[in-house]
């Protein structure tokens, strides 16, 4: 059987990965990229390609492409995307001057039932004159009904997809469901270093209070008194908030929602999981922790302290 | 100021410092959503960063569409310029649904792509051309002279790119 002629059968037999490479070798626009065919080459450098249309919307309509062979948008990889949408600034400043329009039409098909045509993704860049030049190209007016309803489905689905991708590029916020009351700022707290707080008998009730981390943090050092990363130390040196977080673990989930500063120190921690790991080192100390502290406190926050507390987290 | 894109009318279901993603007032088909950016400007006039930004919330709004009514593909489009403040609209597709956005072509001579597309180059690299006519070309004497002492020093040149220049410049000064 010549090279090219395969049958349903043949097709079925393949792996995906061998059909992914067989797409790549009959790619037009992966030809295209290796210059088998020629194509009006507007723009190139190692992982673009900009391309006049074969079959022009109006004069001067742009392909933009990856390199690469990717099938659709999604698929792109960040580095890859965020270069493509930056040169297509410049293309559509580029285009629009050279062609006297005022303006560019991106547009987008991702899968054959939006239109898409080929299987390497790309883009069209259509110069326009005005929203009415090129046929078919307005959004259509059919509405749709169900948008309220759907809505609130859409937003869940979409928090959920956007949340890796925030996280990575540090756009994550926690999200604001409570405005705590301003606490009043007036009472300065008794200064007490950690040295002379007086190890308690471990069961005796102690007064409920907002914050002890102030009284500890202002005194010890200049940086953020309310850095998570400080938490294992503060665990360590601050013996009150110890045992409130093991007695009274609702209580402080209570505190840490009242005030921002205690949220930040605690982001990301289940006071109830840490209390309970706390309350079982209490019971079963692996080393003389307690002793240690006094002489350790001058020291930054280590590594090992970092690892304890990362086990802790859910 | 006037811009429907400013103060825009719809559900929101997403926002952030520099940009909301909403469900528009009137929708113009099942699953259009609109991305927008919260300044007065056109996508190439803002920051490559908060470009990127706005394209990948685009890429996970339409991505939403799949899962919550079953789309088969996605639309992104955006009338860049012909609007001041455009939106990204994003629509949900399926092969039945009966939208077509197919334009009908108007395919061109090849020379007057070859123009068309020279243009768009020179617009790319406006200055490319003149930075080339600017260089002006060593004295055919002072070139030899150079390669003899390049020759003579070869060993000695580091190949790292910044070293080399250096050796070079240096090489220059000797008269």
């Amino acid at each position: 059987m010549p090279e090219g002629q395969l049958t349903e059968e043949d097709l079925r037999n393949m792996s995906p990965e061998e059909i992914a490479e067989l797409q790549r070798k009959n790619c037009v626009f992966c030809k295209i990229v290796r210059g088998g065919i020629p194509g009006k080459k507007v723009y190139e450098d190692e992982m673009i390609l900009a391309i006049l249309d074969i079959n022009p919307a109006s004069k001067g309509h742009t392909l933009v492409l990856p390199k690469e062979h990717y099938p659709l948008l999604p698929l792109l990889p960040l580095n890859l995307f965020n270069h493509l949408f930056t040169k297509t600034q410049q293309l559509i400043v580029a285009i629009e001057k050279a062609t006297v329009n005022p303006g560019v039409t991106v547009f987008i098909a991702n899968g054959a039932a939006a239109g898409q045509q080929s299987p390497h993704f790309l883009f069209h860049l259509i110069p326009r004159e005005n929203l009415m030049d090129v046929g078919n190209l307005a959004l259509p007016n059919k509405g749709w009904p169900q948008a309220e309803t759907i809505a609130p489905l859409l937003q869940k689905q979409l928090t959920l997809l956007l949340k890796p991708y925030l996280a990575r590029t540090g756009k994550l916020k926690p999200t604001p469901t409570y405005t705590p009351p301003q606490l009043p700022q007036t009472v300065t707290p008794p200064i007490a270093s950690p040295t002379e707080i007086k190890p308690q008998p471990f069961l005796q009730p102690i007064p409920l209070t907002q914050p002890i981390i102030q009284e500890v943090e202002m005194n010890t050092q200049q940086k953020d008194p309310f850095d998570p990363l400080r938490l294992p130390e503060l665990l360590e040196t601050n013996q009150e908030l110890r045992r409130m977080i093991i007695q009274q673990p609702d209580q402080m989930v209570q505190f840490i929602k009242n005030s921002p500063d205690l949220a930040k120190l605690f982001q990301d921690i289940n006071v109830h999981k840490l209390s309970q790991k706390l309350s079982e080192y209490e019971q079963h100390p692996h080393e003389p922790k307690t002793q240690h502290s006094q002489t350790q406190k001058e020291k930054p926050t280590t590594k090992a302290d970092l690892d304890k507390i990362g086990q802790l987290f859910p | 100021m006037n811009c429907p894109n400013c103060k825009p009318n719809g559900k929101t279901i997403y926002e952030d410092e520099e940009s909301l993603i909403l469900i528009p007032a009137v929708p113009a088909c099942e699953g259009h959503i609109q991305v927008l950016s919260k300044e007065h400007k056109k996508l190439a006039e803002l920051p490559s960063e908060k470009n990127q930004h706005l394209f990948h919330l685009a890429n996970y709004a339409a991505a939403s569409l799949f899962e919550i009514l079953q789309a088969q593909g996605t639309n992104i489009i955006v009338h860049e310029g012909i609007e001041e403040h455009p939106a990204i609209h994003i629509l949900s597709r399926k092969l039945d649904d009966g939208l077509n956005f197919q334009w009908e072509p108007k395919p061109s001579p090849p020379d007057e792509m070859d123009e068309v597309a020279q243009k768009i180059r020179d617009q790319i690299f406006p200055d490319a051309d003149k930075a080339i006519e600017k260089k002006e070309p060593a004295p055919q004497e002072k070139i030899i002279q150079i390669e003899k002492q390049l020759e003579a020093v070869k060993d000695k040149i580091v190949d790292t790119p910044e070293k080399e220049n250096y050796l070079l410049r240096q090489l220059e000064r000797i008269p």
